[in-house]
């Protein structure tokens, strides 16, 4: 046990703050309850017990006197490792047109997790890959469906303008907006199948609260971002993301968040702008050099004048600027976000702390996007690793994570995998 | 007997203890600290509760949903087990060596990268040529009701005079003689000024009026519609559709068809991939289309002026456009075709002529 450090640090008395009942006999571990068959001797009686104290939350209240005690991940992952799992992965979803990457993407994620540790105790994945394609079978069923009947009424129907028109009407009235809404519900169903299937100390996380109501929550959010023309978005993270963390639970340990947006206004405002004057830029460039051409290449495509290559690209770039100018720009954003969501966040008297500033950001995020360019996707487990080292140095786990108290959840784990978000292709690892 | 010092976990609270656990005669006896039993798991229940790899602790479960955890930070408990539990070698990554096993799955995935990019077109022939022909014509309509309602707006196509549909059916009935296929061919003319035709699986080829007003004599056409049914009776189009959903399939595995970075790598392979196909797909229907044109003694000189005229309306293009483009470069074409052409007599009547060119009026 040389360099693993015991769970249970100093141990001071602690306030409850736990709200949540338990049944009777599980008194945050102090105590055995009653027979348990093949544990005789439950490990709680042994060694050095904390002092007795009445039912209380297994990480306090509030911070105890003294110099608190701040900790960071640790993260230990090899490239050469993660890179040869990389390879078979590839091989084999290869081999297996496809259907072999839930298993893959399930042995990437064991890594990642058992290299990352706090307190030397390393984080466990318990996903399987059977998990994630299951979770996929249902996401393409609830794709599929819509689109299917959608397909077959029309098959079924006869060819007039009005069924056409019924049909369009159909596609982007109910299906796509429905599709928006099972983006959002996918988002949550993915967090909450990662956070399940993760577990420390032998406890596994759990999210509580209902796919859907996050679902229609994000999706009005997010059509008033639309109607706000983007100037709502930093509030609507702020409330989506509140109302995830505040759900989940490590154990018997809730966390809560009180994220606030407004001093994510100022990096959001920079990246907003600043898109908006380079849109403005290239097609005004854009404009003055090819709009008589552009104009007549229109009334006339049999003949083009100059160079309809020439206008093509000079159009792509007059397109891609205001993107590129965005991405640029909106990493100084991302990390007030994730500066602001580490410090609203509060498990009992543990808190948590981050104070990556947006340069560390893009330095995070740029490099990463163009490794995976130009290395076609090879640089992916690179990528991976790089993530999760940043995530390590920068994350400080503040106060006293009391976990020998931690009970394990009760919070219902869901049987499939994060489906839909697979289908969407969205998120990383 | 063997045993070793690790820590404990029981899976209900996050109380960890010292354990230290003995290896009995058939499975592990876990004590704590006084000599308390806590545990035995059975050897063939243990399994490893992840990959293994040097420097990294070893942690046991038992069975495949069992919660509580042994952690043993000795690596030498997993040689000790070995005899016992033989199925912990699985994920016993110890000796990794990941220069060398990096070296040989590389090897691996390019072999199969390169079997499936030569394979996959290599295989296209034969997988087309099973497809039923009932398939391909459904295909082809498919294609046809897209390309004319894509082009003409409204569906628009040129029925206009039953003269002009009689000479284009002589035409193509007088080219199909010259071959054996299980193909019928229909023409689709759209009211489109675009100069081009195609073919589609399964036998229709769409013809755009632009094509029809800017061909200087009815040997050109006839030139042209030999060259498309060149391209239904090699199969070209159902084979581009299999090549291209085979692709798909693989490059969709590879990189996984959502993410955006592997999409364009998926569109670029794709891409390039069909615009050399095309190229010899071209030649081949060329070819084709001569040699029906010397069996109906078709004059191919008319072919190859068709050609001629294409080529002084395209702007000189450059080495690589030519290298990405479709087709070969027209000038190119004329020339092949000049060569191989016997054929002698004219293409149809000259009221023939005048009734096609009326078709879209």
């Amino acid at each position: 046990m040389a360099d693993e450090k015991s769970g249970d640090g100093p141990t001071v008395s602690r306030p409850v703050v736990d709200r949540r009942p338990r049944p009777a006999g599980g008194e945050q571990g102090m105590a055995p309850s009653g027979p348990e068959v093949g544990h005789p001797h439950p490990p709680e009686q042994v060694g050095t017990p904390p002092p007795p104290a009445p039912p209380q939350g297994p990480f306090g209240a509030r911070p105890g006197s003294g110099a608190e005690r701040r900790e960071k991940l640790v993260h230990d992952g090899r490239f050469g490792e993660i890179f040869v799992i990389f390879l078979i992965n590839l091989l084999l979803t290869l081999i297996t047109l496809g259907i072999y990457r839930f298993w893959g993407k399930t042995r990437i994620r064991k890594y990642v997790w058992s290299h990352t540790s706090l307190q030397g105790e390393r984080l466990e994945y318990t996903g399987t890959g059977l998990e994630l394609f299951l979770g996929f079978l249902f996401a393409l069923l609830v794709f599929a469906t819509p689109i299917v009947l959608l397909y077959a009424w029309i098959f079924w129907s006869p060819r007039d303008p009005v069924t056409m028109f019924v049909a369009i009407a159909i596609l982007y009235v109910i299906i796509v907006p429905l599709f928006f809404l099972i983006y959002y519900v996918a988002i949550f169903a993915a967090f909450r199948y990662r956070i399940s299937r993760t577990s420390w100390f032998g406890i596994r996380g759990g999210m509580e609260g209902s796919a859907w109501i996050y679902g229609f929550l994000g999706f009005g959010l997010g059509i008033l971002n639309l109607l706000s023309l983007g100037w709502t978005k930093p509030w609507a993270d702020s409330v989506v993301f509140k109302y995830r963390l505040s759900r989940t639970w490590f154990g018997s340990q809730k966390f809560d968040s009180s994220l606030e947006c407004t001093r994510m206004y100022g990096p959001f405002a920079l990246a907003w702008v600043g898109s908006f004057l380079a849109s403005a830029l290239a097609f005004g460039i854009f404009g003055a050099l090819y709009f008589g051409q552009f104009m007549e290449m229109s009334r006339n495509p049999q003949q083009p004048p100059g160079d309809i290559f020439e206008i093509q690209v000079a159009m792509m770039f007059a397109y891609l600027v205001p993107i590129l100018v965005f991405q640029l720009l909106i990493p100084w954003y991302k990390a007030a976000l994730v500066r602001n969501i580490a410090k609203s966040i509060s498990a009992g008297a543990v808190r948590f702390e981050t104070r990556i500033k947006g340069s560390e950001m893009f330095k995070l995020l740029v490099p990463n996007f163009l490794l995976l360019l130009f290395t076609l996707g090879l640089a992916y487990p690179y990528v991976v690793l790089r993530t999760a080292r940043y995530v390590a140095h920068h994350l400080e786990i503040v106060g006293d994570i009391e976990v020998a108290k931690v009970q394990q959840s009760e919070i219902e784990a869901p049987w499939y995998g994060e489906g839909i978000m697979e289908f969407l292709g969205v998120g990383m690892i | 007997m063997s045993s070793f010092r690790g820590a404990y976990t029981d899976g209900r609270t996050g109380q960890r203890q010292e354990i230290t656990a003995h290896l009995g005669g058939s499975g592990l006896n876990i004590l704590d600290d006084r000599n308390q039993f806590v545990a035995e798991w059975p050897y063939d229940s243990l399994r490893l509760v992840e990959e293994v790899y040097a420097g990294q602790p070893v942690r046991l479960k038992e069975g495949r949903k069992g919660t509580a955890r042994l952690t043993f930070v000795d690596h030498t408990v997993l040689d000790a087990l070995a005899p016992k539990a033989r199925h912990l070698k699985r994920r016993d990554l110890r000796h990794h060596n990941s220069v060398r096993r990096a070296a040989v799955w590389m090897a691996a995935l390019v072999v199969t990268v390169v079997g499936f990019i030569y394979g996959l077109p290599l295989a296209a022939e034969p997988v087309a040529s099973v497809i039923p022909l009932k398939w391909e014509e459904a295909l082809g309509r498919a294609v046809r009701d897209q390309a004319t309602t894509m082009f003409a707006g409204k569906a628009k196509t040129c029925t206009g005079s039953a003269e002009g549909t009689a000479a284009m059916d002589r035409l193509v009935t007088r080219l199909a003689g010259t071959v054996k296929t299980r193909y019928r061919f229909r023409v689709v003319v759209v009211d489109h000024e675009l100069v081009n035709a195609f073919a589609t699986p399964g036998g229709y080829i769409i013809v755009f009026r632009g094509l029809i007003d800017k061909t200087p004599t009815p040997e050109g056409l006839a030139g042209v519609m030999a060259h498309e049914m060149g391209h239904v009776v090699e199969r070209h189009g159902t084979e581009a559709v299999v090549r291209a959903i085979g692709m798909g399939i693989v490059l969709g595995a590879l990189f996984g068809d959502t993410s955006s970075i592997g999409g364009a790598a998926t569109d670029l392979a794709t891409n390039l991939m069909t615009k050399s196909h095309g190229r010899d797909a071209e030649r081949e229907a060329d070819v084709i289309g001569v040699g029906m044109l010397n069996r109906a003694d078709i004059r191919g000189a008319g072919f190859a002026d068709f050609f001629d005229r294409i080529a002084r309306m395209q702007r000189p293009s450059s080495g690589l456009s030519s290298y990405l483009s479709t087709h070969p470069s027209s000038t190119d074409r004329a020339r092949k075709v000049r060569a191989m052409a016997t054929g002698r007599g004219p293409a149809m009547s000259d009221a023939d002529w005048r009734a096609i060119k009326a078709m879209c009026r």
